[in-house]
């Protein structure tokens, strides 16, 4: 779980680290992105083990299943996770100085769970959603439940 | 006494704000859909170096076409609301009216959420809608 921001107005992250890679994956509307130093693998176009969220679906796209997604296996605090995507993939370095916090407000009492918690503006004019892997783990079970329907089991990652 | 309002045109819905909430009047903007937001919120717009939170108000009445992805409005008043800022996309936004307090009362005609009083105005009946009712909302969720 990610530091709680304020409800106030956003402001800019103002994280010091500068240029870091992302995973960015093209998705309509509007990309969104996973830190790459939480990447444990990416298994591209195959059929997966273990249970992973459609994030296609839980971003309101529709679902595809397998083998036609990539699977992306992520590492957090509370454990791995597997979240699939049939967008195409592709690594971008961002500079977090430009990470503009989401204001709480938009999401009202479901913040805590809310994955998209940034936003970037890749070459200033195109933003992209920076979703927040830690806030990935705790999302409800019936997000889950509805994600997970979307993705066969296959073979178990170790 | 009179208090300076503005009105907010969006089809069909013309309801007024209180003029101290309102920090700028930007013309068309782009917006950013969210994933996860709450309804009426469906996204955030860049303003200077920050994203702000866009509220619908089409999304908050009945027969009101809610704003899609990739559509603009022709204006996008920005509000400031407590320490939260808030963009809500119009087609258009008058000018300052100064509107006699006693013509704004207790909401007794109108629906609209987020709008407990009324003005009178003109010889018709607007809400006068309360955006710290969104913050406050927000917060007891």
């Amino acid at each position: 779980m990610t530091k709680r921001e304020s409800n106030a107005e956003s402001q800019p992250a103002g994280n010091a680290g500068g240029f870091r890679n992302y995973l960015v994956v093209d998705a309509k509307p509007v990309p969104w992105s996973l830190d790459a130093t939480m990447i444990l693998r990416v298994v591209p176009r195959v059929e997966w083990g273990g249970t992973a969220m459609d994030l296609d679906v839980l971003f309101g796209g529709a679902p595809e299943g397998p083998p036609n997604v990539h699977v992306i296996v992520l590492k957090t605090r509370d454990g791995n996770i597997a979240v699939g995507t049939s967008n195409s993939l592709h690594i971008e370095s961002f500079d977090e100085r430009a990470l503009l916090a989401i204001p709480e407000l938009v999401f009202g009492g479901a913040y805590e769970h809310a994955a998209a918690k940034h936003l970037i503006f890749a070459q200033e004019t195109q933003p992209v959603i920076v979703l927040d892997i830690g806030a990935l783990g705790t999302l409800s079970n019936t997000q889950c439940q509805v994600a997970c329907s979307r993705i066969t089991v296959g073979e178990t990652e170790s | 006494m009179s208090e300076p309002l503005l009105m907010i045109s969006l089809q069909s819905l013309r309801l007024f704000v209180v003029a101290r909430f309102v920090r700028e009047v930007l013309g068309e903007r782009d917006w950013i859909p969210i994933p996860g937001t709450r309804h009426e919120m469906p996204g955030v717009i860049g303003w200077g170096r920050r994203a702000v939170a866009m509220l619908d108000l089409a999304r908050m009445g009945a027969d009101l076409r809610p704003l899609q992805v990739g559509e603009r409005r022709a204006r996008m008043l920005l509000l400031q609301v407590s320490d939260s800022n808030l963009a809500i996309p119009a087609d258009s936004v008058s000018s300052i009216l100064d509107v006699d307090s006693a013509d704004i009362r207790p909401r007794a005609l109108t629906e609209f959420p987020l709008c407990p009083r009324e003005v009178h105005w003109s010889g018709e009946v607007f809400p006068l809608f309360d955006p710290n009712l969104l913050v406050e909302q927000a917060r007891t969720q």
